[in-house]
């Protein structure tokens, strides 16, 4: 960071943009316009929408268990949306913690052990006999009690409950979520060809251009505490220029002592029109969306020499800038959608 | 100052200013002006300050605070005529992100400016704000903003003046909204030092572009301008040019701009007066009265009875009034809320029997409302209307209305109007608090009074004990024993320890309003008895009570009666019951 | 000593912080209070039972406005002071404050946030940093967490500890020979006691939770889950009626549990600011009748804490 004097601002703050965010002179300059009802802006060719809600109640949070089937949810799932919808063809891209939550449940990570669980398995053990959930799987630890009944008894007579372990579900709520595709109003399958891979990039420098943000918005889907055992949460950013609009959906867990999980899902649109988008001369309206996916153990990042203590690591933000300067594999994938 | 130590600990200071820990440089930067003092002006000026200036601070923190601290620098510096070196670093200042630091260098920068003498405006302040207004960051643009008006009052050179006002012109129409929202907010203060010939040309010119910028947070702050310029203009000119603008403001499409119209237009008003305002803004008020954006409505609703009374009762009642009939029942609580704490205001302009044809069935139907704070507001006002037409008029709905309150759920709402009692009992009498309820012929609002005091929430049980002083201050000795004190006795039975010591409370309370024979017969043999409560937190209380009300009792009897308990209570069980006895023990002995 | 320590009880009512000098007196005394009290804290009715508090000073203001003051009311307060909220500094030195004046109107037991490793991930820690300066503040409270008593036992009637049982615990006497003055283990009967529950109670098997039985592990790999059957037992076996916990998040401030033989109660309300749920506190009368009281967050707290907002920023 340059330092005083004469020390401007930093590079990431937009030179004006108005408290309700947006810019409005630039705005109509690129020939947008602000959508009065909600919170949001139109502009070339799209509607881009957000809305924020405080937590869902115990009402709105029972119909999502049964809706997606599950008993196990984080404590904070956010109402909040993310609408970016190309008005010609009617495809909605958009964003909400329902959707996020069922790909987590279908994905169905195996449980992640806290940092205190070997020493915590040990010392069950010598208490207790064997039977670890995870050891073994919870159909071969039933089998194995009912045959070998090696389990010393608890004292007081009480019995290990055996639907605990089929209860056994990643409780860190790792979604591989990277938004929906809908059409129009009535929901149906888009009529766009879909996600498929591509050479093109998302255009960096064209993000580092310091044009006016016609709209920026911060959302969270869901968030946990995970017990007091580090923090996860899923949430967006989105910003709209003049030459282009931005998404970043970004999944971030951090288990203490254990493992940083960063998945990061970039959606970038070349306005039609704008110098060197796609498809200038004709038609073509094209999304890229960038994945990128990267796992680091605390053991990992103590043996490469990077920070590995968790409070170096204390939210998404600051964790994505020091995993970027700390190095380390990342796994990307690049698609488009052409619209 | 100036012996060795001082020295010494000054080169600590400065050392200090450069320390790696924060809040070692803070210590050191609030304590600047010792050090300029001990350094003096000549080092002060060569040494001290270009450190500041050249200094490579990043905290915010130590910003805020050597721009606070510059400011304090000018008798140390050497004065007026070298008031000028301090710019250098509040130049730097005044360009940093953070808003607060910029704010206290623009701030110090303008004192620096006012310090200095006239010559030394023209060659330094000027130039300074010169180059601010055109830096390439727009945070010094709005710094410079700020700066303008300063340097036209310091500058008396016709040409200075122009190229000011020239660039100030170039600020408005800057490309960023910051800047030009800096721009708009500083207008009336610079438009207040200008020549009224170019206040009435260039700077109309630039309100009005002001005024239709796309930007509606750069409008909103023009709004403001409004009436600031309307206080230097001529009212003629007023009329003509800032009157349109206001009516063109209170249909904006932007309900802040709006919004903001209804909080500024009393004050408009007021200086383009009540016959112009009647005639030119009174539709404009009306119309923010029904604007459909409720927060609208609650800044118009809360200007009505300032404004009622400005234009007068005809025209009130002609034209303001239907709208608060409206307002009475509009769908937004907040709406309802925010007229029922000023409506009882009307009633001095409406005069009596308006107040009772028009606003009585307003207040009758406010004080129905189903949202809490609506009835409070209307019966925290009740004064107001007791002067025109008293509170007969109204008792028949108030009662039921106090009675909803008291056993409201928030116990913020009852610890309200617990706290209205007094007053209200004060102005209407005993026969208000012994209405009888006609469901059950018990006298309504005493035995909400008692009720209080086994509320669930131990500050409504508080406060109910302090009312029940009051109460006992205003009626006397003799109605508090009729009324007061049987029911108090028989709560002393509760099963629960936090009810019996606010009972306790209740009665120590009162010892000191209802007389020695009140307190022998009664108080006396009750603490007595709670002396020997089974549980601790009860006879400590007795213990604190018999210190509160020994001042209240002849010598004899804390001698030959509470004295003796107070010894046995010294030598209780529990430490903090031999805490307070002996507290208590003093507090009598001091007496004696 | 009474003198200084009103004058600081009331610095710290106002919420200002104490001096770096003076929070080490009034630990170093605290130390010579709490090391006295047994593992299985004693206390006698009435007292008023609370859970978390999280450094929500503001809130245990409101506590104080709806329960009574202290030394008024008795207080048991079940751990987790610190961490989370703005103000764990201020709410645990005040707490901690009032303990020294009033050693026999306020209990405080240890909660799992109440330890070195925790603190320096979740607020406590960074908070001292930032209001003093310097870690010695933090030192001095951390050093004092491990005296904290780990459970109290109200008229041999009611048990109350921060997070729940543990397999390895079947009578209240195993309790008093656990030695607590250590930063909280990864594991054994002191980690349940601080830690468990919460694996069954965070991870609750909806729609009916009390039917399980036994004693489950947590799918994290590490801590326990208990059920009905477990909680009745101990019970029954310890003459006790009730097991009161807090460590859990609750929308209506307190939980019912395994025929009532276990309550949650949660005393942080619109909890970390946003959650928006209702916080509550047990208040017990000489006669062990059972009464709680449901309270909203504090409105100036509220108003003190402003809904962040999206600051627009050139993202990448």
């Amino acid at each position: 960071m340059t330092s005083f004097p004469g020390r401007g601002p930093p590079a990431s703050r937009p030179p004006g943009i108005d408290s309700d965010k947006c810019d409005m002179r630039a705005l109509a300059k690129a020939g947008g316009e602000f959508l009065e009802a909600g919170n949001g802006v139109r502009v070339g060719g799209w509607r881009v929408e957000t809305k924020t809600t405080p937590i869902l109640g115990k009402e709105r949070l029972d119909a999502l268990e049964a809706s997606l089937g599950t008993s196990h949810l984080p404590e904070m799932v956010f109402g909040s949306r993310l609408d970016l919808t190309h008005e010609a063809s009617g495809t909605t891209i958009h964003f909400n913690a329902e959707c996020a939550l069922r790909e987590w449940l279908e994905e169905g990570l195996p449980p992640l052990k806290v940092a205190a669980a070997a020493v915590w398995a040990r010392g069950h053990e010598r208490r207790f006999g064997g039977g670890m959930p995870g050891a073994r799987s919870a159909a071969d630890r039933f089998a194995v009690e009912k045959t070998e009944k090696k389990k010393k008894p608890i004292p007081g007579g009480a019995a290990w409950d055996e639907r605990e372990d089929a209860e056994a579900y990643d409780w860190t709520f790792t979604t591989p979520y990277r938004g929906s595709l809908m059409t129009r109003a009535d929901g149906g399958a888009p009529s766009a060809s879909g996600w498929t891979p591509t050479e093109l990039r998302v255009d960096r420098g064209m993000l580092m251009e310091r044009d006016p943000i016609l709209f920026f918005d911060e959302l969270t889907l869901y968030e946990s505490e995970l017990d007091d055992n580090g923090e996860m949460s899923v949430t967006l950013k989105v910003r709209v220029m003049p030459k282009c609009w931005y998404v970043l959906l970004r999944h971030w867990m951090r288990v203490d002592g254990v493992l940083l999980r960063l998945r990061e899902t970039r959606l970038f649109h070349k306005m039609v029109g704008a110098e060197g988008a796609a498809g200038a001369a004709g038609t073509a309206v094209v999304v890229v969306r960038e994945s990128a996916r990267r796992e680091e153990t605390f053991e990992g990042l103590r043996a490469r020499g990077a920070p590995c203590e968790p409070g170096q690591y204390p939210n998404a933000e600051e964790a994505a800038s020091v995993l970027l300067a700390a190095g380390g594999p990342v796994a990307m994938e690049h698609h488009a959608l052409t619209l | 100052m100036g012996d060795e130590n001082d020295l010494f600990s000054v080169a600590m200071l400065i050392d200090e200013l450069k320390n790696e820990n924060v809040q070692l440089r803070l210590n050191s930067i609030r304590r600047l002006a010792t050090i300029a003092t001990a350094l003096g002006p000549e080092r002060t000026r060569t040494e001290l300050v270009p450190f500041l200036t050249d200094s490579n601070d990043d905290e915010d923190e130590c910003l805020l605070a050597i721009a606070e601290e510059l400011a304090n620098l000018i008798p140390k510096v050497g004065g007026p005529e070298h008031a000028h070196v301090l710019l250098a670093p509040l130049e730097n200042l005044a360009t940093v992100e953070e808003t607060v630091v910029r704010d206290k260098a623009v701030a110090a920068a303008c004192a620096v400016g006012e310090a200095m003498t006239s010559e030394g405006a023209t060659t330094h302040y000027v130039p300074c704000v010169q180059r601010l207004a055109n830096g390439d960051w727009f945070t010094a643009r709005v710094s410079a903003c700020g700066m303008f008006a300063v340097a036209y009052r310091k500058v008396a050179d016709a040409g200075v003046r122009s190229d000011l006002r020239k660039t100030y012109a170039q600020l408005c129409a800057d490309e960023t909204p910051m800047t030009r929202r800096a721009a708009a907010q500083h207008l009336g203060a610079f438009a207040g030092e200008i020549e009224p010939e170019h206040v009435r040309g260039e700077i109309m010119t630039l309100f009005k572009q002001l005024t239709t910028d796309e930007q509606d947070s750069v409008r909103l702050l023009a709004v403001e301008d409004c009436a600031k310029l309307g206080k230097i203009l001529p009212r003629e000119e007023c009329v003509a040019d800032v009157v349109p603008v206001v009516k063109k403001f209170a249909a904006d499409k932007s309900w802040r701009v709006r919004y903001m119209v209804a909080q500024q237009l009393y004050e408009l008003c007021e200086s383009i007066g009540a016959d112009i305002a009647r005639e030119e803004l009174l539709p404009s008020y009306e119309q923010l009265l029904m604007d459909g954006e409720a927060e609208v409505r609650i800044a118009s609703a809360g200007g009505v009875s300032s404004f009622c009374a400005l234009v007068g009762a005809a025209a009130a009642g002609e034209k303001i009034i239907p709208r608060v009939k409206e307002l009475a029942s509009d769908g937004s609580q907040h709406v309802r809320a925010a007229l029922a704490s000023v409506i009882m205001g009307l009633a001095p302009t409406m005069g009596k029997d308006q107040t009772i044809e028009q606003l009585l069935p307003i207040f009758l139907t406010l004080l129905k409302d189903e949202f809490p704070e609506v009835r409070l507001n209307i019966i925290a006002k009740l004064d107001q209307v007791n002067h025109v037409i008293g509170v007969d008029l109204l008792s028949q709905e108030l009662l039921p209305a106090i009675k909803d309150l008291a056993e409201d759920i928030h116990w913020r709402v009852r610890l309200a109007i617990i706290e209205y009692i007094p007053l209200l009992a004060s102005q209407m009498g005993t026969s208000f608090l012994f209405q009888k309820s006609e469901a059950d012929g018990g006298d309504q609002l005493n035995a909400l009074c008692l009720q209080w005091l086994s509320d669930r929430v131990y500050s409504i049980r508080e406060a109910a004990a302090v009312n029940l002083q009051k109460l006992a201050e205003v009626f006397g000795a003799e109605w508090a024993k009729t009324h007061i004190m049987p029911k108090v006795m028989e709560l002393m039975a509760n099963p629960h320890y936090l009810y019996r010591m606010s009972v306790i409370k209740t009665m120590t309370l009162l010892a000191g309003c209802v007389g020695q024979e009140l307190c022998m017969t009664e108080i006396l043999p009750a603490l007595k008895a709670a002396a020997k409560d089974r549980v601790p937190n009860v006879r400590f209380s007795v213990a604190k009570a018999f210190g509160d009300i020994a001042s209240a009792l002849d010598r004899g009897v804390v001698e030959g009666e509470i004295k003796p308990i107070l010894n046995e209570l010294g030598g209780d069980a529990d430490a903090d019951v031999r805490f307070f006895a002996q507290q208590s023990i003093a507090t009598c002995e001091a007496k004696a | 000593m009474s003198s200084d320590l009103d004058v600081m009880i009331e610095t710290l009512r106002r919420c200002e912080v104490l001096k770096e000098s003076e929070v080490k007196w009034l630990c170093g005394k605290a130390m010579e209070v709490l090391v006295e009290e047994s593992n299985v804290q004693r206390i006698d009715s009435p007292v008023t039972i609370c859970g978390d508090i999280h450094g929500q000073f503001y809130d245990l203001v409101e506590l104080f406005k709806v329960g009574g003051d202290c030394p008024q009311t008795n207080y048991l307060f079940m751990g987790d002071f610190v961490d989370r909220g703005f103000y764990s500094v201020e709410t645990f030195l005040l707490l901690l404050a009032l303990k020294v004046r009033y050693p026999d109107r306020i209990y405080l037991i240890r909660g799992n946030h109440e330890s070195r490793q925790i603190t320096q991930v979740y607020g406590f820690y960074d908070e001292c940093l930032r209001k003093y300066g310097s870690v010695n503040v933090w030192r001095y409270c951390t050093d004092i967490f491990d005296y904290l008593s780990l459970s109290a036992l109200v008229d041999n009637r009611i048990l109350c500890v921060h997070g729940g049982l543990s397999p390895t615990i079947t009578s209240v006497d195993q309790i008093r020979t656990i030695d607590r003055k250590q930063e909280v283990p990864h594991d054994g009967a002191m980690c349940d006691l601080l830690w468990s529950g919460a694996f069954y109670t965070l991870v609750p098997i909806r729609p009916h939770p009390e039917d399980v039985t036994g004693w489950g592990l947590s799918p994290r790999g590490a801590g326990y889950l208990f059920g009905g059957d477990v909680c009745h037992q101990f019970n029954r076996t310890n003459g006790v009626d009730l097991i009161a916990r807090a460590h859990q998040l609750v929308m209506e401030g307190y939980k019912w549990m395994f025929d009532e033989e276990l309550v949650t109660v949660w005393s942080a309300p619109n909890y970390c600011y946003r959650c928006g749920n209702v916080a509550a506190i047990l208040e017990l009368d000489e006669h062990l009748e059972k009464n709680f009281k449901v309270f909203e967050a504090a409105p100036s707290e509220s108003r003190g804490v402003p809904a962040k907002k999206a600051a627009p920023d050139y993202f990448l």
